[in-house]
């Protein structure tokens, strides 16, 4: 199942990830890929804020990963009472920030806890450059482009899942 | 009172002995065994590598750094990094630490790996830190304002929102081809490039708050070098390119770091990470606060204290020994997400 979204600006692309973020149950994980610019730490920011994560969500690719706690402790942000319709479900207790920016081998990732992550039912993990390391992404990995798009503002998101 | 610092939070394994004495401290005796050869043959750090080659060099380091004395220093504390980083990696130096904390019987500090890169001015140094005083510490992993209103006591004024300085210099190397670490690569082609040749963003500029944001000019580099269809392999379009990027980077820490100065009314500027070796920035720096706030005094690390080194922990450390503040061995754990503030 293939869709495909053009982004016009960072509103837009957090729209797109609260999106996204209302159809996680826990357990996915994000397979992104894009090349330098493309929009992916900027997705997974606007996850983390649609899932009512208030950390400031930086690029991992010094520390390698990151993960934030998702829980009831954790109010979205911009709670009022109109957006809470259209509240996530936050059935997961963490999201998992991963980047392979500067991996050569798949094993460096697992060294670091990795596998236990991707396993865990309760964790929603995003992976960066999700095309280094092929062998580390599950068959039912949702699979997300992210292109840059005709002007300096545009992205295209294309989104993969296996039906 | 002399301390034991030991860092292995990533790239480096060190260990250093420091003397700290009326709030200053002096380096006695400092070993690096840097694995920077070997990311350079990976492009980047690679975490099972890394973790490997802290095993290796950790013992060996402490027992030549002490042994350059014929009769064993007293060592009064053991300070030693437990987070942020490598967890693999941080683990080697804590255990390390907390093997020697309990064979030794002495007392063990908990340190900050950014709080390390926070005192790495102030060793060597004569003028001890008045406050408040304000911080800007910037690396590959972190981009930082930090107010100090005594030793230990932080708070976070400004951030970066996505990449760090030091992510921006490397990223940008990498799309020019400039090698790994990035930082040292553009400053070197700045050097004979015009800062002006290329229009690069401000990022968060215009914004009143103390925070930093550098992912928008890692893409405007990107766009500048398709856009423009440059052939970044010709050196004087790469050093023009590097000179650009740097003073936009550059331009950005020095206002947002010379307006919270202002609104803390800080006694003393300190700098502090990898990204304090630039020598644009360190100008800019000094430039600015002598025209604009010529009464603050400015810390500012000898070179070889900005990449990763075991004396700015133990620096921290002796800080935190002064004040009694000392962690159980059997209760000290690596956190590689430990924020500082």
């Amino acid at each position: 199942m293939n869709s495909s979204v053009t982004i016009k600006s960072i509103g837009e692309m957090n729209a797109f990830a609260r999106t996204v973020a209302r159809s996680l149950k826990g357990g996915e994980t994000l397979a992104l890929t894009g090349e330098l610019g493309a929009g992916k730490t900027a997705f997974v920011k606007g996850l983390a804020r649609a899932l009512g994560i208030k950390n400031v969500v930086q690029s991992p690719t010094f520390l390698l990963m990151k993960c934030y706690p998702v829980g009831k402790n954790q109010k979205p942000a911009h709670q009022s009472k109109s957006s809470m319709r259209g509240k996530p479900r936050t059935d997961f207790h963490a999201l998992c920030h991963v980047d392979a920016y500067r991996i050569k081998n798949e094993r460096e990732l697992l060294t670091i806890g990795l596998g236990e992550h991707l396993s865990d039912p309760g964790t929603v993990t995003a992976i960066e450059w999700a095309d280094l390391v092929p062998e580390l992404i599950p068959k039912n990995a949702i699979k997300m482009k992210f292109e840059h798009g005709a002007n300096g503002k545009e992205r295209l998101v294309t989104v993969t899942r296996r039906a | 009172m002399k301390i034991l610092g030991i860092e292995t939070s990533c790239d480096e394994t060190a260990v250093a002995l420091i003397e700290g004495k009326n709030g200053r401290v002096r380096e006695l005796e400092s070993l690096v065994a840097s694995q920077i050869d070997i990311h350079a043959a990976t492009g980047g750090v690679v975490p099972e590598i890394a973790a490997r080659e802290h095993v290796s060099a950790i013992i060996p380091l402490v027992s030549t750094l002490l042994g350059q004395w014929t009769r064993r220093p007293k060592i009064d504390a053991i300070a030693v990094t437990a987070g942020p980083g490598l967890f693999s990696s941080l683990m080697v130096g804590v255990e390390t630490a907390k093997a020697l904390a309990l064979a030794w019987n002495v007392p063990l500090v908990r340190v900050n790996h950014i709080e390390g890169h926070l005192y790495s001015s102030s060793i060597n140094e004569a003028k001890t830190i008045k406050f408040p005083a304000l911080a800007l510490i910037v690396s590959g992993g972190h981009t930082e304002l930090i107010l100090m209103k005594g030793h230990g006591a932080y708070r976070l004024v400004g951030r970066t929102k996505d990449d760090a300085a030091g992510e921006a210099f490397d990223k940008t190397a990498q799309m020019m081809g400039l090698g790994y670490p990035g930082g040292p690569a553009v400053a070197k082609a700045a050097l004979s490039g015009d800062p002006r040749a290329y229009a690069l963003p401000r990022p968060m500029l215009n914004e009143k708050n103390f925070d930093f944001s550098f992912s928008g000019l890692k893409t405007a580099v990107l766009y500048t070098i398709r856009n423009k269809h440059l052939a970044v392999e010709d050196p004087q379009i790469a050093a023009d390119l590097s000179a650009s990027t740097q003073t936009a980077i550059v331009d950005v820490l020095v206002e947002k770091t010379i307006r919270a100065a202002k609104k803390f009314k800080i006694k003393t500027f300190l700098l502090g990470g990898g990204v304090a070796a630039n020598d644009a920035l360190r100008a800019a720096l000094a430039a600015r606060f002598k025209k604009d706030l010529p009464q603050v005094g400015q810390l500012v690390p000898q070179k070889k204290y900005t990449t990763d080194n075991a004396v700015m922990i133990a620096a921290a450390g002796y800080f935190h020994a002064a004040k009694k503040d000392f962690i159980s061995p059997l209760k000290i754990k690596a956190d590689p997400n430990w924020e500082l503030v």
